[in-house]
């Protein structure tokens, strides 16, 4: 053990030798796997909670199209959908966007007669109720660019020109930002008045159905009755977030791999070719006595110590990254161009995925860069290294 | 010599401590998050009870334009480029994936098998 101990002493020692050098290949390498490991992170992040987040919403969305687009549906339809065997209930949604000129941002307007107290900030005395006319609930992200508090109204154009001013009621809790934040609930009836629907139409229609196992059934069956709409299960819902996150994760990371990888060819092409000086340490220390074995153990140390270094710090620093500055290096581009971007906390976590990931570009190219010119070396005559 | 000499005059026994360290420090973050995680459970179950009452169907992240903020209920082509994947007016709508299986299939939901 002791043995082993004095190379390693050795290794380091060299490393330290050249302090310069080293640093800056653990600096370059921690960082490229601090932005590999924070975007590997941030969009399992994304995806988990959206996975657990939607895992409650309708099972099937009825919706109608016309010439290709979205068009209205027909409230009458959910009775016929619900004589379909295994239906348990059908919802007329109406829902819909409105541009926000003062802040640039698209808000969706959702009708609901109900939402649950516990997920509202509501100051004492108030009392919640969206069926109550004229008053509406709002995400976190609306009340801060509007400048809104609970009591105050918000000014909005109806679908007729005239000026409509719900009264907010509720702010939601800043917790609930991601499926919130520019959320503007009201009552139906309000909804359809701003909206300028009649109350024979819906957005769209949420069919709830029994067993799990019937939904593409019973979705079929709906197609089949009406040729002119499209459904959306849950499944496929969850597999949209699943695809777009896949996708967008993949672009970053496939633009983060190729830099990852054009750095490790570099070092490569650095350690396969020794220095003078270095090619004539292993001379001095195979001419000292030292072991071709022990040599090549020398080496390994230092390329696991680098790596292993470079590694560890850009995991700690990939969740600093994200805890602390909240994905600020890509977060920008992910969030495109949207004014209200929910403000979501992520929290530390190191996964058996990004550490496969990682692990391997980290550790492989450096290790391997360094031992094999280092065996070349070895396996010479010292003499003739010192001498040359 | 002492223990606590050897172990100041021997780098490689420095340098394994430090990354002793920095494991424990990772160590002690992935604890942390799923000590967060766990305790945060109790308000996924408030936020999902609410997305089950309002029958909530997407995620609030991008809200420019409608085909990205209800990617699996909008139109399955965009206001500008006629195509998922096309150069969009917004820069997000640019790199949503396009539709797999039959894109001429009643049911379309980008990225989702056909049922």
């Amino acid at each position: 053990m002791n043995h082993h101990l004095r190379i390693l002493d050795a290794a380091v020692a060299g490393l330290l030798r050249c302090r310069t050098k080293t640093l800056v290949v653990v600096a370059v390498y921690s960082l490229l796997i601090a932005l590999l490991a924070s975007l590997l992170l941030y969009v399992k992040t994304l995806r988990g909670e959206s996975q657990r987040l939607l895992a409650t919403s309708p099972e099937i969305v009825v919706q109608r199209l016309r010439g290709g687009r979205h068009e209205l549906v027909p409230v009458a339809w959910a009775d016929a959908i619900r004589s379909i065997r295994g239906v348990g209930g059908v919802t007329p949604r109406v829902w819909g966007y409105v541009y926000d000129v003062p802040t640039g941002a698209n808000l969706t307007f959702w009708g609901a007669d109900s939402v649950p107290p516990d997920s509202l900030e509501i100051h004492d005395g108030e009392t919640i109720g969206p069926d109550s006319p004229g008053t509406c609930m709002v995400g976190q992200g609306v009340a801060d660019m509007r400048f809104l508090g609970v009591g105050d109204r918000l000014p909005l154009k109806a679908a007729d020109g005239s000026l409509f001013a719900p009264r907010v009621i509720g702010i939601f809790t800043a917790d609930s930002a991601l499926l919130t934040n520019d959320l503007v609930v009201m009552s139906t009836a309000d909804l359809r008045r701003l909206f300028g629907m009649a109350p024979e139409i819906a957005t769209d229609l949420a069919v709830e159905v029994y067993n799990p196992a019937e939904v593409d059934t019973v979705a079929r069956k709906i197609q089949d009755s009406w040729p002119d709409v499209r459904t959306v299960t849950r499944r496929q819902l969850l597999q949209t977030y699943d695809a777009v996150f896949d996708w967008r994760g993949g672009i970053w990371a496939a633009l983060l791999l190729s830099t990852v990888l054009a750095f490790a060819v570099l070092v490569w092409d650095r350690a396969t070719g020794l220095s003078a000086e270095e090619y004539r340490s292993i001379g001095i220390l195979k001419a000292v006595g030292w072991t071709s074995r022990e040599v090549l153990e020398l080496k390994l140390f230092e390329g696991v110590i680098v790596s292993a270094a470079s590694l560890l710090t850009g995991l700690i620093a990939a969740q600093l990254h994200l805890v602390v500055l909240d994905g600020v290096l890509f977060a920008r581009v992910l969030r495109g161009w949207s004014v209200l971007f929910p403000a979501f906390e992520t929290a530390p976590a190191i996964d058996a995925y990004t550490l496969m990931v990682c692990l391997p570009l980290a550790v492989i190219p450096y290790v391997v860069a360094s031992v094999v010119p280092a065996w070349r070396a070895s396996i010479t005559d010292p003499d003739s290294i010192i001498r040359s | 010599m002492t223990a606590r000499r050897r172990f100041v005059a021997s780098p490689g026994r420095l340098a394994l401590a430090a990354l002793a360290l920095e494991l424990a420090v990772c160590l002690v973050l992935a604890l942390a998050g799923a000590a967060d995680r766990r305790d945060s459970e109790e308000d996924r179950d408030r936020i999902r009870r609410l997305a089950a009452r309002l029958q909530l169907t997407g995620l609030t992240l991008w809200s420019s334009a409608s085909y990205c903020r209800h990617p699996s209920q909008a139109d399955v082509f965009s206001a500008h480029g006629e195509h998922p994947a096309a150069p969009d007016h917004f820069p997000e709508g640019s790199i949503v994936s396009p539709p797999s299986g039959n894109p001429a299939g009643a049911s379309r939901t980008w990225g989702a098998s056909q049922p």
